[in-house]
C-alpha cells in the first residue's frame, strides 16, 4: 500500500511537471521578474526616470485631464500617485474599450511623451498570470492548472522524497551530472518548499473567483457582486443617471478623506461616471507599511460630496485572504524583503529547470531518439534559456528601437513584444534542429544579450553603472543593470564549463548550468 | 541601521542550520570530525530550534506581524540554502564550528552538573 | 509501471475535470450552508475559495493515489449532483 502510493504519486509528480513545467517556467520567471516591475518601468521608460518630488501635489492640477475625460464620456478616470517605487504620477481614463493613459512628471506637472513600451508592469507582469492569451481568458485558466499542479507537485515531491530530512542540507557538487541536478532539484524544492506553496496558494486564491464562479454564483447574482461587495466597491454599483454634473473639488474631497484616515495619503484617486449625476469619487489610501492590503476605501458622492461609504473593519476571513493576496502582490515597501522574494523566486525558476533536466538526463540513455523525448528535449531548452533570451531580446530591443518605430502597423511598444515572442520561438526551433549544443550556444547568447543590455542602457541614455550607483533615484536602474550583469556573468561560466565539457568527452550528458542562470 | 539587524538575522538563521546540518552523519564526516554523541546532538538540535524561535520572535517584534513572519521564513529559507552550498563546496569553512560542538561536550554533559549548564 | 493510454486519461479526466466540478460543487455548498447560518456573503465565499483549493488538491491527490477509481468516482458524482442542484432549490429562499 505504502509502496503503491509513493510509486502512484511518483508517476503524478514526474508527468504532471513533464506537461505543465513549461508554463510553471514562464510563469515562474515572470513572475520573479515582477517582483521589481517598477523599476523594470524605469530602466525600459528612460524619461520617467526622475527625482523624487515634493509631496503636496493638487488634485486640482488634473481638472483638465478629467474634463477630457468627461468630454470622452469616460467609464471612469483615475490618478495614481506617485510612491517610493514610482516617480511618475498617472493619469487613466476608459472610453468605451480603449485605456487612455498619460504619465506625468509630478514636479512640473507636464505630461511626458509616450514611452512607447509596455514595460514591466503592463507586459512582464500581466504575463504572468494570463501568459498573454486574452483569448476567452485561456491563458489565466491555463496558468490556474499550472498552479493546481505546483500544488500538486509540491505535496507528491514531499511524499516520493524518501530522505527528506537526512538529505535536507546535501548539495555534492562533486558527484555526476545527473546527480547535481536532482541534488540541486532537491535542495531547491525543499528548502524554498514554505515559499512555493505559499506563493501559489495566494496566486490561485486572489484568482479564485475567475476559477470556481459556479461556487460564488450560488449566493451572487455573478462573481462581479461578490467582487464589489469583499473590496467594499458597492458604492460603484449605482442605478446610472445620466444627466450632467460636474465633479466637485478634488482636494476638499482629498482633505476629508485623509481627515478620516487619520492623515495617511491616498495612492488611488477614482471618478467613476465622470460629469454624470450619479458620478462616484473614491480614495484608495496608501497600503505601503503593511502586508495585509486595507485599502480603506472613502467614497464622496461626485455632484454633491456628500460622503457616500466608508469600508467597514475587516472580519478574520477577508484578513486572512487580504494578508495572502498581500504577500503575493507585494504591493509594500519593504527592500529587504523584495529582493528576498527575487532570489526565492530565481529559486522556484532552477528548481523546475533542473526538474526538466533530471527528467532527461534519465531518458537520454534509454529513449534518446523517441519522438517524445525529442519533443520535450526541445521544449525544455525553449522554456527555460529561452523565455530568459526572449527577456533580455525584450529589453535590447527597448533601448535598440527608435522612439516613433512603426512597422507593418505595428507600434513601438507592439514591436517590442513581437521581438520577444520571435526570439522566444527561435529557441524552441533552435533546440529542435541542433539538440546538442542548444544549451551552450543558448547561454553564451544569454549573457551576450544581458550584456548588451547594459551597455546599450549606458550609450542610449547616459546612465551608466558608476552614475546610476551615486544617485539615489537611479537605483532601480542601477539595481537592473547589476542583476543584467551577475545574469551575464553566470551565463559565461555556464557557458564555459559546458563547452569544456564538450571538448573534453564528447559523449558525456550535458551538463545544465544553464538552468541557474538568472 | 535595520540592514545590519537583518545581516544578524540571517546570520543567527546561518548558525541555527549549520548546527542542525552538523548533527548528521554525512556532514560531521565533510567537515572532518568525530560523530556526536546522542545526547549531544539533542543538544544542539535544541540551541537551534532555540535560535530560529528567538529570530522569529525578534523579527516580529522590530518588523511588525507581518512583515517579520515573511522576512523569517525568506531568511530561514536562504539560510539554509546557504549552509547547503557551503557544505557543498568549501565544508571545511564549517569544521570549526562542528569541533566546538564536540569539544564542549565535557562541560555540558549531564555528569558535570555545572552551574548554568540548562542552555 | 506501464498503464494503458485509455486508462491513464480516464484519471487525468476524473481527478482534473470531475475533480475541479466537485470542489466547485463543494464550494457552492459550503457557501449555501455558511449564507443560510447567518455568515455575510462576501465572507462564506472567501473562505470558502481558500479552502476549495485546499480540497480540490486533496481531491487530485487522491484520485490519482486510490487503487481503484470506484470511490473517487462515487464521491465526485455525489458532490457534483449536490452541488449544482442544491442552489437551485436555495438561491431564490436565501
Amino acid at each position: 500500500m505504502e509502496q503503491g502510493f509513493r510509486r502512484s504519486m511518483g508517476w503524478l509528480h514526474t508527468w504532471a511537471g513533464v506537461v505543465l513545467g513549461s508554463v510553471l517556467f514562464a510563469v515562474f520567471w515572470m513572475g520573479t521578474l515582477s517582483v521589481f516591475d517598477n523599476e523594470i518601468d524605469r530602466w525600459m521608460k528612460p524619461a520617467t526616470r526622475l527625482a523624487p518630488a515634493p509631496h503636496g501635489i493638487s488634485l486640482e492640477t488634473f481638472r483638465p485631464s478629467l474634463d477630457e475625460a468627461i468630454a470622452a464620456k469616460a467609464a471612469f478616470w483615475n490618478i495614481i500617485l506617485p510612491n517610493d517605487r514610482q516617480p511618475v504620477l498617472q493619469l487613466r481614463y476608459k472610453t468605451g474599450k480603449t485605456f487612455v493613459s498619460h504619465e506625468v512628471d509630478p514636479a512640473s506637472g507636464h505630461i511626458l511623451p509616450d514611452s512607447g513600451t509596455l514595460g514591466g508592469t503592463e507586459f512582464i507582469f500581466p504575463f504572468h498570470y494570463t501568459l498573454q492569451i486574452e483569448l476567452m481568458d485561456l491563458g489565466e485558466w491555463v496558468v490556474g492548472l499550472a498552479a493546481m499542479a505546483m500544488l500538486v507537485l509540491c505535496v507528491s515531491g514531499v511524499i516520493i522524497h524518501r530522505k527528506i530530512f537526512a538529505e535536507f542540507f546535501t548539495f555534492r557538487p562533486y558527484k555526476k551530472s545527473r546527480r547535481i541536478l536532482l541534488d540541486l532539484h532537491n535542495v531547491c524544492g525543499v528548502l524554498g518548499l514554505p515559499f512555493h506553496i505559499f506563493l501559489t496558494f495566494s496566486g490561485l486564491v486572489i484568482l479564485g473567483a475567475t476559477y470556481f464562479p459556479a461556487g460564488v454564483t450560488a449566493v451572487y447574482s455573478n462573481p462581479r457582486a461578490y467582487f464589489f461587495d469583499a473590496n467594499n466597491l458597492s458604492f460603484l454599483a449605482v442605478k446610472p443617471d445620466r444627466s450632467a454634473a460636474p465633479v466637485v473639488s478634488l482636494d476638499e474631497a482629498a482633505t476629508r478623506a485623509r481627515a478620516m484616515w487619520g492623515g495617511d495619503e491616498p495612492q488611488t484617486v477614482l471618478v467613476a461616471n465622470p460629469g454624470k449625476a450619479s458620478s462616484r469619487l473614491a480614495f484608495f489610501r496608501v497600503n505601503e507599511g503593511h502586508v495585509l492590503m486595507d485599502r480603506d476605501v472613502v467614497a464622496f458622492s461626485g455632484a454633491t460630496g456628500a460622503l457616500i461609504s466608508r469600508s467597514p473593519p475587516l472580519s478574520p476571513v477577508i484578513k486572512a485572504q487580504r494578508f495572502l493576496s498581500g504577500l503575493h502582490l507585494i504591493q509594500f515597501h519593504h527592500w529587504v524583503l523584495r529582493w528576498v522574494y527575487f532570489v526565492l523566486g530565481m529559486g522556484s525558476c532552477v528548481m523546475i529547470a533542473t526538474g526538466f533536466l533530471f527528467w532527461q538526463e534519465s531518458r537520454r540513455k534509454t529513449q534518446g531518439n523517441m519522438f517524445g523525448f525529442r519533443l520535450v528535449e526541445g521544449l525544455t531548452s525553449g522554456s527555460v534559456t529561452g523565455i530568459i533570451l526572449a527577456t533580455l531580446a525584450f529589453f535590447v530591443s527597448n533601448r535598440l528601437l527608435p522612439a516613433n518605430a512603426h512597422w507593418l502597423g505595428q507600434g513601438r511598444a507592439a514591436l517590442e513584444v513581437w521581438v520577444f515572442y520571435t526570439v522566444w520561438f527561435a529557441t524552441f526551433v533552435h533546440g529542435w534542429v541542433w539538440p546538442r549544443t542548444v544549451w551552450l550556444a543558448q547561454s553564451a547568447a544569454i549573457a551576450v544579450f544581458a550584456g548588451n543590455a547594459v551597455l546599450l542602457n549606458w550609450v542610449t541614455t547616459g546612465d551608466h553603472p558608476l552614475r546610476t550607483l551615486s544617485h539615489r533615484y537611479l537605483w532601480p536602474v542601477a539595481g537592473m543593470d547589476m542583476v543584467l550583469l551577475v545574469g551575464a556573468g553566470l551565463a559565461l561560466l555556464a557557458t564555459m564549463r559546458l563547452a569544456r565539457r564538450a571538448g573534453g568527452h564528447s559523449s558525456a550528458p550535458r551538463q545544465a548550468k544553464g538552468g541557474s542562470v538568472g | 541601521m535595520a540592514f545590519l539587524l537583518y545581516c544578524a538575522f540571517a546570520l543567527v538563521l546561518f548558525l541555527a542550520f549549520a548546527l542542525l546540518a552538523l548533527t548528521q552523519f554525512t556532514h560531521r564526516r565533510s567537515t572532518g570530525t568525530a560523530e556526536l554523541p546522542p545526547e549531544r546532538v539533542r543538544q544542539a538540535r535544541f540551541v537551534a530550534g532555540l535560535l530560529l524561535c528567538a529570530v522569529l520572535c525578534a523579527a516580529i517584534y522590530t518588523e511588525g506581524g507581518g512583515f517579520g513572519v515573511l522576512l523569517w521564513a525568506g531568511l530561514v529559507s536562504l539560510a539554509a540554502c546557504a549552509v547547503t552550498v557551503v557544505l557543498g563546496w568549501r565544508p571545511a569553512l564549517l569544521a570549526p564550528l562542528a569541533r566546538l560542538m564536540l569539544f564542549s561536550t565535557g562541560v555540558f554533559s549531564p555528569t558535570h552538573q555545572p552551574p548554568g549548564a540548562g542552555g | 509501471m506501464r498503464r494503458s493510454g485509455l486508462k491513464i486519461t480516464g484519471r487525468v479526466m476524473l481527478a482534473v475535470v470531475m475533480g475541479y466540478f466537485a470542489s466547485s460543487a463543494f464550494l457552492a455548498l459550503l457557501n449555501v450552508l455558511l449564507v443560510s447560518m447567518g455568515m455575510p456573503r462576501a465572507e462564506s465565499v472567501t473562505l470558502g475559495i481558500m479552502l476549495t483549493f485546499i480540497v480540490y488538491l486533496c481531491l487530485i491527490v487522491w484520485a490519482f493515489a486510490a487503487r481503484t477509481v470506484g470511490w473517487p468516482v462515487v464521491v465526485f458524482s455525489l458532490l457534483i449532483v449536490a452541488g449544482y442542484g442544491l442552489p437551485f432549490f436555495v438561491r431564490h429562499g436565501g
